[in-house]
């Protein structure tokens, strides 16, 4: 098979690059994506279906954006890969796309983001804003009202994430009462909380990645907790990067009761997901909770396994070309890539986090949502209402038909 | 902030004026992921045009293209897509009021940054033409609103202050601008109305002179104007 090298073992092994960040400031989620993408490597070299095993080449950028661009360098110059499984946040993976394209190699890109990007030599396995910015708006103005509170790090995904979270709320009559940036990494977050207070928005949209999110959420809690039963409740905390791992490094008091935007939950009751559970936890210990970043990444290294087998080579082109004739059943549920953007076909959740370190899980979509990228075909008031606590607030739906009679 | 927010260019028609090849398919599948329809033609006659909101042309090949409109005045945005960064094909783009570029090879990135230039800076374009014209056309009636002025000031024996307040009211009054009404009031075949509405103090313009002056709202007032002015 081209692109392969036969090694003493009878089946030839293709190098795959692994870039995620196991040290620096998102070291968690990091540290949760490359266990997600070994976990697949060492499954496909057990399954004897496939004519070829995967070899990881593993570089960790340690959370610095220039230091990215320097471990692509390694891994396709030096290394020779040609597929990379990697990056987390958007700046580093703004940082290496030129390169990819430039080497004409292909990044499997195993997180959610905020779209407004379709590179031919990106594969988008996370999901796209309208499958998960989209579902967490729809749910948090019909349940608890439309003034938000937006939070974030200072960096794309905040920035973009949060704008088109003010497009949906503005669009549907709401508004976002402040819009708070901390750079990566700061943990000064009492000027937030005081401020929260005082504006008493009816939730908070957070955007905060690695510590800040959770010295954010820490303190949240805390000042939750000095209010006592009988003070005022602070506005309920809704986020799209919020996982399981995440919860773990919380105090068990401060991990219940916030709303996450998600493809992937643990506690998705499935034969697949129970699999997927049971062999992360015999291979990294049965205390390792799975993530929506593990098993995106999982998901990303068995899509580009199944491409390869398909498409007889290891090669770009041919890759990329079968990539969107198969559909993978994956532990969140059916996954294929979309042919017209390399985005995938995902299902969206809504989940709410317990004392435990788990999500209960609110909503499931009904089946895969197209990924609409550019959100040329969102609709910011019908595809938020499918999402809406109904039946819960009957103001919301009655507010929502007078805005129908309206356009 | 409307609900069509999200898609400003769904729906939109985009002509491209470029050879079927490697970058044309590039450009064909990112406007499609924008969901723009697309026209495809090359080359193309003056009088083939299709009704699009948007032209892509191949600035390689710029001597080929003839578009329907007075050169340096595009109807729709224009996007050069450039291959050799000349000064003659840079030149040649620019003067017939080209919006944004599209540098080759054609990438999935920057194809959304050329069309969100072109439709801004087009209508900016347009937007500040209609003022200067505007603001030619106001200089070019200077001479009306002084002559107008001298003629009230003598005929009625007003301060040059008197008569411009009274031109100004009377403006107001009737909803026209102070050229237009500067324009009736000189034009002989309403001189009644000098005489009914302008001339005596106290009195305003009746229904019928108001009639009279909307009426003479329409295009080459001001040709005729020129005319009667000089």
């Amino acid at each position: 098979m081209a692109g392969m090298v036969t090694g003493i073992r009878s089946r030839p092994e293709v190098g795959v690059g692994l870039l995620f960040s196991t040290t620096g400031t998102y070291r968690t989620i990091g540290t949760a994506m490359l266990s997600g993408a070994l976990l697949a490597i060492e499954e496909i070299a057990a399954d004897a279906s496939f004519d070829f095993k995967l070899a990881p080449v593993i570089e960790n950028p340690g959370g610095s954006v220039p230091y990215y661009y320097a471990c692509c360098e390694t891994l396709l110059r030096r290394r020779g890969v040609s597929h990379v499984i990697g990056c987390y946040t958007s700046s580093s993976r703004k940082e290496v796309i030129p390169f990819f394209e430039r080497c004409d190699a292909l990044l499997w890109y195993p997180s959610h983001y905020e779209g407004f990007e379709c590179s031919d030599n990106v594969i988008y396995v996370g999901a796209s804003p309208n499958q998960h910015i989209a579902p967490l708006a729809g749910y948090l103005m019909s349940a608890y009202g439309r003034r938000g509170y937006c939070v974030g790090s200072n960096y794309i995904w905040p920035w973009e994430s949060t704008r088109i979270m003010r497009q949906i709320l503005e669009a549907n009559g709401g508004t976002v009462v402040a819009e708070r940036y901390l750079p990566l990494g700061v943990k000064d977050v009492k000027h937030i909380i005081d401020e929260i207070a005082e504006l008493e928005p009816d939730f908070i949209y957070n955007s905060l990645i690695g510590e800040s999110c959770y010295a954010f959420i820490e303190a949240f809690s805390a000042a939750s907790a000095r209010r006592g039963s009988g003070g005022a409740r602070l506005p309920i905390i809704g986020s799209c990067t919020l996982s399981e791992p995440e919860l773990l490094a919380l105090r068990p008091e401060a991990r219940g009761g916030h709303i996450s935007s998600s493809v992937y939950f643990q506690t998705i009751d499935s034969a697949e997901n129970h699999r997927f559970i049971r062999r992360y936890r015999k291979r990294f210990g049965s205390s390792a909770v799975a993530s929506a970043d593990a098993e995106a990444s999982y998901v990303a290294v068995l899509l580009l396994a199944h491409a390869i087998r398909r498409a007889g080579s290891t090669g770009i082109e041919a890759v990329r070309s079968v990539a969107h004739e198969f559909t993978l059943e994956a532990p969140q549920g059916a996954v294929h890539v979309d042919s017209e953007n390399n985005h995938c076909h995902l299902t969206p959740r809504l989940g709410r986090s317990t004392e435990k370190g788990d999500f209960e899980i609110l909503y499931t979509a009904d089946g895969p949502l197209r990924p609409d990228p550019y959100l040329v075909w969102f609709d910011p008031i019908r595809d938020t209402r499918n999402w809406s606590a109904i039946g819960h607030d009957r103001s919301y739906c009655q507010w929502i038909e007078t805005q129908e009679m309206h356009r | 902030m409307n609900s069509n927010a999200f898609s400003s260019f769904r729906g939109q028609t985009a002509l491209i004026l470029h050879d079927a090849d490697r970058d044309q398919r590039a450009l064909v599948a990112q406007l499609s992921r924008l969901g723009l329809i697309i026209e495809q033609r090359c080359p193309m006659g003056r009088h083939e045009w299709p009704q699009v909101d948007i032209c892509f042309f191949d600035a390689d090949r710029c001597r080929n293209h003839t578009f329907p409109w007075t050169k340096g005045e595009p109807r729709v945005p224009l996007i050069a897509i450039m291959g050799s960064e000349t000064p003659e094909r840079i030149q040649w783009s620019l003067s017939h009021g080209t919006s944004a570029f599209l540098v080759k090879p054609i990438r999935s990135s920057g194809t959304y940054l050329a069309l969100v230039t072109a439709i801004q800076s087009f209508a900016q374009r347009r937007s500040l033409l209609a003022d200067m014209r505007e603001l030619q056309e106001r200089v070019r009636a200077r001479r009306l609103l002084f002559k107008a002025l001298l003629k009230l000031m003598i005929s009625s024996n007003l301060t040059d202050d008197e008569a411009f307040e009274k031109l100004r009211l009377e403006s107001m009054r009737c909803q026209v601008s102070m050229e237009e009404l500067c324009l009736t009031y000189l034009r002989d075949e309403i001189s009644s109305y000098h005489s009914s509405a302008l001339g005596q103090a106290g009195t305003s313009m009746g229904r019928s002179s108001k009639v009279t002056l909307l009426a003479s709202r329409r295009p080459g007032n001001y040709s005729r104007s020129k005319k009667v002015a000089s």
